[in-house]
């Protein structure tokens, strides 16, 4: 059955190369760029409308349209956001065309004070993918500070973990089973202010895409999602800048344009310390320090008509020391560095390539120091890799994509204890993955991508090869079914704390702790119901296996092998999304809904009490929620004025409730009662469901005729209610007592923006 | 057919499509009722005599606790020492303390706990359905080897140092735990992390007369070349200062297992908040511990920096 799939991908893939068409065509080809600052628009609609054919700008903006029969075309180019563009096209019998397109964004003329589209949205998504625009994410109202991940847990299928955690768990699946990209480089630990909110810059980021499921063979190295995010290439047409104050963050960002190219550099850094120096003056236990900061940078060169060169860069750290008692005290530094070189080249019309070249590295220290005992801990990981990916279009129905992605990644994990090293793990691995897909359409109503993916791990020796398929049926314009399955290899594993990020660890597979892995299938069905509007619903199924996870029972592993500090287990997760849009008027926003269910089995976990501990039961993990309703508007009443509405509606969380008591008394070497729980079924209760309203109110104005300027006003959790983040209970009081431990309360800030 | 029309009723078929799944794979897993457990509490300490053995039930979680209402009487108690092929070797009989709580004491007060020896605990009750059976092997006997400093200037370069010889059994790593008892147990005398804390409240004094390292692994030590093993008393463990004495155990697997469950039990590992598992208990038909280690203990006076 492997093999005879896997001959039926090849012949799919291959078999397209035999289709060249040889007869006299043209193409047309070139970059689509929003006008005003000359950023290219990725996955962008390009189409010639008397042939009706068409495709989507690649994640470098780059179109290509080839095997045109010459002659006279209206070639029509729309985005989301942006105004319709069409313009005339003449083609001569072997004319390559390059006809680089520039967007006018909507709303650009002074007197647009509402979204308007001259022609139906064709902004519909592949299966399984959702786009965040940066203008949502800087319009919702936030917490401390607008964060892409916390606009992307709006979306069906997202979930957050609390109030706290910016962390995305994506169809069931945990954050590690989500590969983070910025600019092409996988970024190990993106949160910032314990996991509060994320790395990402909204004033830098162009672009933010993700795939909840059923990803393409261009991805991989994670059995769920993919968040891939782009920075913005800096603005090519004039110096531009922005800068925000905020009540505990601010940022700054500058952008324009270089001779050929473009360049953008933008900082964000807390402004917390007046604050905890008022504190600190009456309160105990106020951290010395306690800052976090981030730059993001990029240059873009364009250095022929056909080759454009690009690097980014991006750097952040944490760092929070507390004396939390006499003679005691914690510091935490923890930090991303990432760094990527990309090589963009047309070869012709039919083939285009992009190569880069990443570096990624992340750290993590924590260290106490309780009477003179300290604890220090160090988590690294160094990542540099190669990539380098082709699309090649042998004809008007096939697109070939290949690629290969190899890497040297090094992770290292050491515990001190009393100054002495109780642990110590270096594992440093080569990883190489390449894949090859097809996407063909063979009519106008059909499209079928198919692909393989191959992927090795010297740590352990381990090779797999991972299939992918999908298929896309459109009955009318205004409608598209979509199926995909996929298989799906992962050699990581996230440890943290879903209270604080800053601890987390990564480990590898290795010998004896295979790499995980699962498979998935979706169904789909993306609409226009009417004009303006768009609905999707999505089915999905995923299993897991071979899940391997830190063992909770481990609280001391020196002295253990590698593979004794897991625990091995799977898992599977299920679901229907449910996404409503409203893009044009006054009014939109959308309403997003997903019945979800997941769950997860570890021998010696959530057996029968008296049962042999082999016989694990299925349990949910804790954000297993199996209704999640989110609805987010933006209303603009003029054209100074507008306000913005997060609603979240969720099933409370999953807990394990006590059972029963007892306590153990008589431990020899200490004399403190050990009070115990006898529990049943684990995390088989629910907390209270969660819901929480937030508003914000802009005011566009001008900075003194330097620039825009705009107030927001924020209101998060406008009627306070006091979610529950999980239970406590105090021994001390008999019967034993449950108290709360709530999200966060009602919470004003307000925040100014100038652009200049 | 107008397209609209089509669109509605494939959005139609969706809808009632998604809405039957969501209501066929409706899951259930459903929160169980309490049920009583027996419990037993056992721990045997090398050239030690028989260890008590309590036995008690569990209670309601939102219920009052009073250990002395759980207390079960009736119940034939046995500890058994096997031989090398598991067979019964000598049979210990167990008779209800008259100090009541529970406890049953052994009726042989001479026999001594070997090390390296397995010893079985059996239990069944005239009036209880449970059959309970559990197994320890005793560590290997704890000696240390080194001449231990007079007194130790608290928190000074020169550490508090144990010397030990690798146990017999060392095909796993083991597990030890340091015990400090102070002999002077005075407020003033409190060094200053846990001063801090009595003067928050946050404990009382009898809470941290006996101070516990918690479980240490071996593998946090260093294996001398003569095969020794120097372990070194970390400065967190030392809530008093003056007269001081220290004790060093090596548990077993049963007692490892149970006291690193419980810790993790409420919090502080990777376990997500409110997700709370069993312990691991190794007892068969009931939960508990039957447990054992065995212990050193030696003296010194820690003096103020």
């Amino acid at each position: 059955m492997k093999h005879s799939s896997f001959l039926f991908i090849f012949i799919f893939v291959f078999g397209a190369l035999f289709a060249i068409n040889a007869q006299e065509t043209a193409s047309v080809n070139g970059y689509i760029t929003d006008s005003r600052t000359g950023e290219t628009l990725i996955m962008a609609n390009i189409a010639l409308l008397e042939i009706n054919r068409g495709t989507s700008s690649n994640t470098s903006g780059y179109y290509t349209i080839t095997n045109i029969e010459p002659g006279t075309y209206t070639l029509a180019a729309s985005y989301i956001g942006y105004r319709r563009h069409e313009t005339e096209i003449t083609l001569e019998p072997g004319q390559n065309l390059r006809l680089n397109i520039e967007l006018l964004p909507e709303g650009a003329q002074l007197d647009a004070i509402v979204v308007t589209s001259d022609a139906d949205r064709e902004e519909m998504r592949d299966i399984g993918r959702a786009q965040v625009t940066t203008q949502l994410i800087k319009e919702l109202p936030s917490v401390i500070e607008p964060d892409v991940f916390r606009s992307v847990q709006l979306l069906p299928g997202v979930k957050a973990a609390s109030d706290f955690s910016s962390g995305l768990y994506v169809r069931g699946g945990s954050p590690d089973q989500t590969l983070i990209l910025l600019d092409e480089t996988t970024v190990y630990n993106p949160s910032h202010f314990f996991g509060f909110f994320s790395t990402f810059n909204p004033d830098a980021v162009k672009d933010v895409r993700l795939y909840k499921g059923g990803y393409p063979a261009e991805y991989g190295g994670r059995i769920g999602s993919v968040l891939s995010v782009f920075n913005k290439d800096g603005n090519r047409m004039e110096n531009r800048g922005t800068v925000s104050l905020g009540l505990l963050a601010s940022r700054a960002s500058v952008e324009g344009p270089l001779n050929r190219g473009s360049w953008m550099l933008a900082v964000r850094r807390s402004t917390l310390e007046p604050v905890l120096s008022v504190l600190r003056r009456s309160i105990d236990g106020v951290p010395d320090r306690f800052y976090f900061y981030d730059i993001n940078g990029k240059l873009n060169f364009d250095a022929t008509e056909n080759d454009r060169l690009s690097l980014a860069f991006y750097a952040g750290n944490d760092l929070v020391s507390i004396p939390f008692q006499e003679d005691a005290n914690i510091r935490l530094r923890y930090g991303n560095q990432t760094v990527s070189g990309q090589w963009r080249r047309i070869f012709s019309d039919r083939l285009f390539g992009f190569f880069t070249f990443t570096g990624s590295r992340y750290f993590n220290r924590p260290e106490f120091e309780i009477a003179g005992t300290p604890f220090e801990r160090d988590n690294d990981i160094h990542d540099f890799s190669f990539k380098g990916d082709l699309e090649f279009l042998p004809n008007e129905h096939h697109t070939i994509s290949a690629g290969i992605w190899g890497g040297n990644i090094t992770l290292r994990y050491r515990d001190w204890f009393d100054n002495q090293q109780t642990f110590n793990s270096r594992i440093r691995s080569q990883y190489l993955s390449a894949y090859v897909q097809n996407r063909w359409q063979p009519t106008d109503r059909w499209i079928f991508t198919g692909g393989v993916r191959f992927n090795s791990f010297s740590e352990g020796n381990y090779t797999r090869f991972d299939p992918r398929l999908s298929a896309e049926y459109r009955p009318t314009e205004a409608l598209r079914f979509q199926a995909a399955y996929g298989r799906y290899h992962q050699y990581l594993s996230l440890i943290t704390n879903e209270a604080f990020s800053g601890f987390d660890i990564w480990l590898t597979s290795d010998e004896g702790v295979p790499p995980a892995y699962g498979d998935q299938f979706v169904l789909g069905a993306k609409t226009i119901p009417f004009s303006g509007y768009g609905f999707d619903i999505e089915l999905y199924y995923r299993t897991m296996r071979d899940l391997f996870e830190l063992d909770p029972f481990v609280t001391d592993p020196a002295g253990l092998d590698y593979h004794e500090l897991f625990r091995f287990g799977e898992g599977y997760a299920y679901g229907v999304e449910l996404f409503l849009e409203k893009q044009t008027g006054s009014l939109t926003g959308f309403v997003g809904y997903t019945y979800g269910i997941t769950r997860r089995k570890f021998p010696g976990f959530n057996a029968p009490i008296l049962d042999d501990p082999t016989n694990a039961r299925f349990y949910p993990p804790k954000y297993d929620r199996t209704h999640d309703v989110n609805v987010v508007t933006s209303y603009r009443l003029n054209n100074r004025w507008s306000a913005n509405a997060v609603f979240n509606y969720a099933t409370g969380q999953a807990y394990t409730r006590p059972l029963g008591r007892t306590q153990f008394s008589n431990v020899p070497w200490d004399n403190a009662s050990r009070n115990v729980f006898v529990v049943g079924n684990v995390n088989a209760s629910r907390l209270p469901s969660y819901h929480r309203l937030d508003l914000s109110l802009s005011r566009q104005g001008s900075f003194f005729d330097m620039g825009d300027a705009e107030w927001q006003l924020q209101l998060i959790n406008v009627y306070s209610r006091r979610n529950v983040w999980f239970y406590n209970y105090d021994f001390d009081e008999n019967p034993v007592k449950r108290e709360d431990v709530n999200l966060l309360p009602i919470i004003p800030s307000i925040s100014y923006t100038v652009n200049f | 057919m107008n397209p609209n029309i089509s669109i509605y009723k494939f959005l139609i078929i969706l809808l009632v499509l998604a809405g039957m799944i969501t209501v066929i794979s409706c899951e259930t897993y459903n929160q169980e009722e309490y049920e009583e457990l027996v419990i037993v509490e056992a721990y045997a300490i090398a050239n030690d005599r028989l260890p008590d053995v309590r036995i008690h039930t569990t209670t309601p979680a939102e219920d009052f606790f009073d250990p002395s209402e759980t207390a079960i009487t009736g119940a034939n108690v046995q500890v058994v020492l096997l031989d090398e092929s598991d067979q019964s070797e000598k049979v210990f009989d167990y008779f209800f303390s008259p100090a009541g709580n529970g406890i049953y004491i052994a009726g042989n007060r001479s026999h001594r706990m070997q090390a390296n020896r397995t010893y079985r605990l059996d239990i069944d009750f005239n009036d209880r359905p449970e059959v309970i059976r559990a197994y320890t092997t005793i560590p290997d006997q704890l000696t240390v080897l080194n001449e231990i400093a007079d007194s130790v200037v608290y928190q000074s370069e020169e550490q508090l140092e144990i010397v030990i010889p690798q146990p017999q059994n060392n095909a796993q790593q083991q597990v030890y735990v340091f015990s400090i008892i102070s002999d002077e147990p005075f407020a003033e005398n409190l060094t200053p992390f846990y001063l801090a804390n009595f003067e928050d409240e946050n404990i009382e004094l009898d809470d941290v007369l006996v101070n516990s390292s918690g479980l240490i692994n071996e593998g946090n030590f260093d294996i001398n070349p003569d095969g020794t093993i120097t372990l070194r008393f970390p400065w967190i463990g030392v809530a008093f200062y003056g007269e001081n004495r220290i004790i060093t155990g090596l548990v077993d697997r049963n007692l490892s297992d149970l006291v690193r469950s419980q810790e993790v039990q409420l919090g502080g590992s990777t376990l997500s908040p409110g997700e709370i598992p069993n312990l691991i208990y190794n007892i068969e038909g009931g939960i508990g511990i039957f447990g054992s280690m065995s212990t050193d203990t030696v003296s010194t006076r820690i003096l103020r920096p």
